[in-house]
């Protein structure tokens, strides 16, 4: 059997050890993230559960394609629909109807 | 009809979920039901009876189409993609989907293929006559129910 009794002094401190290290990596994760979704707070939609999750992703899809996070999704969505009727054209296709909801 | 697979499991764009859930729903019942859009029936619009569906994106294929002769049309129409897709011949996009499309075709007496689940749908003339016989018996000032999609 595990003396218990002996460990119990050592599993706090190891749990003390883990938070000691931990908390500050933790603090500095929510630091930047905080500090990221501040930037765009005032354009989020209070009543909207998903709308600060759709914005992340916005910017991300933003900064992987053009590698600026702050441009306008509508501008990225005007890129997509040129490419996308660039595509349609080659392929023969006589008409191509965007409906423009979002992602 | 051609839209994406909704039930592809675990890993799969939510938009597409959604977008071919949605044209699965327009397509049975939605478009093929007289009393779905009686606005649109006063315009003059028939229902329209979709008789084939293929889904693209599926993990258990039931048909194989022949795309020997287009791959190189679908790789400049993907190139056109710049967005999303490099357009460096040294991306190895071209070799990828070469090998991707070639793996489909392994059963099948061609080259390449595109893999899809399809559906066959069938509507019997006799649903389109008693649906017609309803509207004729309610009048066209009748309200119908609408259902909304």
């Amino acid at each position: 059997m595990y003396p218990l009794e002996q460990a119990e002094p050592e599993l706090k401190l190891l749990t003390y050890l883990i938070s000691y290290l931990a908390d500050p990596v933790c603090g500095l994760l929510q630091k930047a993230e905080r500090r990221y979704t501040d930037s765009f707070k005032a354009e989020i939609n209070p009543n909207d559960a998903f709308d600060l999750n759709r914005r992340m992703w916005q910017r991300e899809l933003c900064r992987r394609v053009v590698g600026d996070p702050n441009m306008n999704p509508e501008e990225l969505a005007r890129i997509r629909e040129q490419e996308q009727s660039a595509a349609a054209k080659l392929l023969g296709v006589m008409e191509v109807v965007f409906l423009r909801h979002p992602d | 009809m051609v839209t994406a697979n909704p039930y592809r499991r675990y890993m799969w764009h939510h938009d597409h979920h959604i977008t071919g859930r949605g044209t699965l729903d327009a397509i049975f019942l939605y478009v093929r039901d007289l009393f779905s859009y009686p606005d649109l029936l006063e315009e003059g619009l028939q229902p329209h009876k979709v008789k084939e569906v293929l889904l693209c994106g599926t993990e258990e294929p039931n048909y194989h189409a022949n795309i020997t002769d287009t791959f190189d049309l679908k790789i400049a129409a993907l190139r056109c993609h710049k967005s999303q897709i490099s357009d460096n011949p040294s991306s190895g996009l071209e070799g990828r989907m070469r090998g991707r499309h070639k793996m489909l075709a392994q059963k099948e007496d061609f080259e390449l293929a595109e893999a899809f689940y399809r559906l066959e749908l069938r509507l019997k003339p006799e649903h389109i006559a008693t649906q017609a016989a309803i509207m004729r018996l309610r009048g066209k000032d009748t309200k119908l129910v609408f259902l909304p999609p």
